[in-house]
């Protein structure tokens, strides 16, 4: 990788396509070349190519019975078979779930890390690597948002109850419709739970960010306020954020949570 | 936990099928992904230290005296503000729910102390205590009680009240009822409101010491950045993450296992 790049950074006007270097004098200049997307196709089907083809090779010489070694063509009027069926895309579909779950089963405990370190911990670095400015004050709040969300959203999928995906199964149901009518709704309640707790957790976030980064904002007012010991204005600012989040938490995310608890909650304290 | 639900239930994750090799394999993709992140320059090196360079750094936190006395600082801190507010917070939240019309008439009021985000009282504590401990304290504090007060408050209002005037038909007295009705009908929601708190008041001390304090992890953090020593702040990072999840394990994965086995509510 270093080699190419160095290549490519002291001889940049006779690279090829591919950044290959080619000789721009010279016989080799008059020599046919191939188009590039030919050269990658050749390189990347031909081995395979030649590998069926000494497959078919073998098996048309010695014609050893199909239990032990079946032609190309049969493997491949199988695969079309298998997946005509049905067969082939139900047990995909069950590997890449269990794929997923288990890739999912093991970030937990990132996931759990990530969510328990404090978003307004971050504002040195985003300030670094964002800029001292409006972006690193929404990645700070956006970071105390999602972790919960996302955490929560993969405790809400793990706890639905293995019965009920089963169920559904049973009942001649696909991956897509145990998706749709068991792992989302029966993750909703947490999720919304996440929802709330994430808002709570990023709002908080947002104001401390904006305590530290003067660019204006509720933080900001307050933060101003202090440095000049008006406290009159200091109050009206806290009363505008209690306000503000206690209307968005009352109007929004408690009857978020609740409605889905009642609708969809399958663990009824 | 009846007709309200407490603020935010933030649940533990379902134990997975993976063992013992899963926390490492999920160190072992942290670790990858870092030095991919390194490798492929996706942030100035000065920013983004190796993972040798971030455990040095914690190394060099912990032997440094005075690193060491800002970790002390925020961990001893915490040990004395969030036992204190929680307490006050059960306290508080029990009486209202005892006297059934002052709870209902102070509820909305802890609701709303409760959304005053425990930082948006800074500048005020600053006003009144000047920068330093004393802010930090109250601030988190104040991040603690309201959340505990008024999770408290909604698991008493959720009992039924037939329960109670069940035990009260039989003769039970006032106290009898709150031992063995309220408390326990309660206790659930009590324990969501100490788990949220935990959360609220780490974040509020955290931040509260790199707004308005010149000690404390918070402050170790935001100052070591102004020193360009991009380690120690991701070594300070990493701590507070680290000894927020130990403190939530330490408390309430035992309680967690000990509710849900006495009074069962999850099941798979």
């Amino acid at each position: 990788m270093r080699t190419a790049s160095k290549m490519r950074s002291q001889q940049p006007h006779i690279s090829g396509a591919l950044g290959v270097p080619q000789a721009r004098f010279g016989p080799a200049a008059l020599a046919w070349r191939p188009h590039p997307l030919l050269t990658a196709l050749f390189y990347n089907v031909g081995p395979f190519a030649a590998l069926v083809a000494v497959w078919a090779l073998v098996v048309a010489l010695i014609h050893p019975s199909v239990a032990v070694l079946p032609s190309p063509l049969r493997v491949a009027e199988e695969v079309v078979f298998t997946l005509r069926s049905g067969v082939l895309p139900d047990y995909v579909q069950r590997s890449l779930a269990r794929l997923l779950l288990t890739a999912a089963a093991t970030l937990m405990p990132v996931f759990r890390y990530l969510t328990a370190i404090p978003a307004i911990a971050w504002l040195p670095v985003f300030l670094v690597t964002l800029g001292f400015n409006e972006t690193s004050i929404v990645a700070t709040a956006a970071y105390g948002f999602f972790f919960p969300v996302l955490f929560n959203t993969l405790v809400g999928v793990q706890t639905v109850p293995r019965v009920l995906r089963s169920a559904i199964r049973t009942l001649g149901g696909t991956g897509f419709h145990v998706i749709r009518d068991v792992l989302v709704p029966g993750a909703l309640p947490s999720i919304a739970a996440g929802m709330r707790l994430g808002f709570a957790y990023g709002w908080r976030a947002l104001i401390a960010a904006e305590m530290l980064v003067a660019q204006g904002g509720l933080g900001h007012l307050l933060f101003r306020a202090q440095s000049v010991g008006f406290t009159p204005r200091m109050v009206a600012g806290m009363v505008v954020i209690g306000t503000l989040a206690a209307a968005i938490d009352f109007f929004l995310m408690e009857p978020l949570e609740e409605r889905t608890v009642r609708r969809w909650g399958t663990v009824r304290p | 936990m009846g007709d309200r639900a407490p603020v935010g239930t933030a649940r533990l994750p379902a134990a997975s099928g993976i063992g013992l090799a899963g926390p490492f394999a999920a160190l072992g993709i942290v670790l990858a992904a870092w030095w991919i992140a390194i490798w492929l320059n996706v942030v100035p090196r000065a920013f983004l230290p190796t993972p040798l360079a971030v455990a040095k750094g914690i190394a060099e936190i912990f032997t440094t005296s005075g690193r060491l006395r800002d970790v002390r600082e925020s961990v001893l801190g915490f040990a004395v503000y969030y036992p204190l507010a929680a307490g006050l917070g059960i306290a508080v939240g029990l009486t209202l729910g005892l006297v059934s019309g002052l709870g209902r008439f102070m509820r909305p009021l802890l609701g709303f102390f409760n959304a005053i985000a425990g930082i948006a009282w800074l500048p005020l504590a600053m006003m009144w205590f000047g920068a330093g401990s004393p802010t930090v304290a109250f601030v988190t504090a104040n991040g603690v009680f309201f959340v505990v007060a008024v999770n408290t408050l909604t698991g008493v209002q959720s009992v039924p009240d037939t329960y109670a005037n069940g035990l009260a038909v039989l003769g039970a007295s006032r106290w009898r009822i709150v031992r063995d009705v309220l408390l326990p009908g309660a206790f659930p929601t009590i324990l969501s409101g100490l788990r949220l708190a935990l959360g609220f008041g780490w974040r509020a001390l955290v931040a509260a010491e790199m707004v308005a304090a010149a000690s404390g992890l918070g402050y170790l953090v935001y100052r070591s950045s102004y020193d360009f020593r991009f380690d120690i702040v991701w070594a300070g990072i990493l701590l507070l993450g680290f000894l927020s999840v130990t403190l939530d394990r330490l408390l309430f994965a035992p309680l967690e296992r000990w509710t849900v086995e006495r009074w069962g509510v999850v099941h798979r």
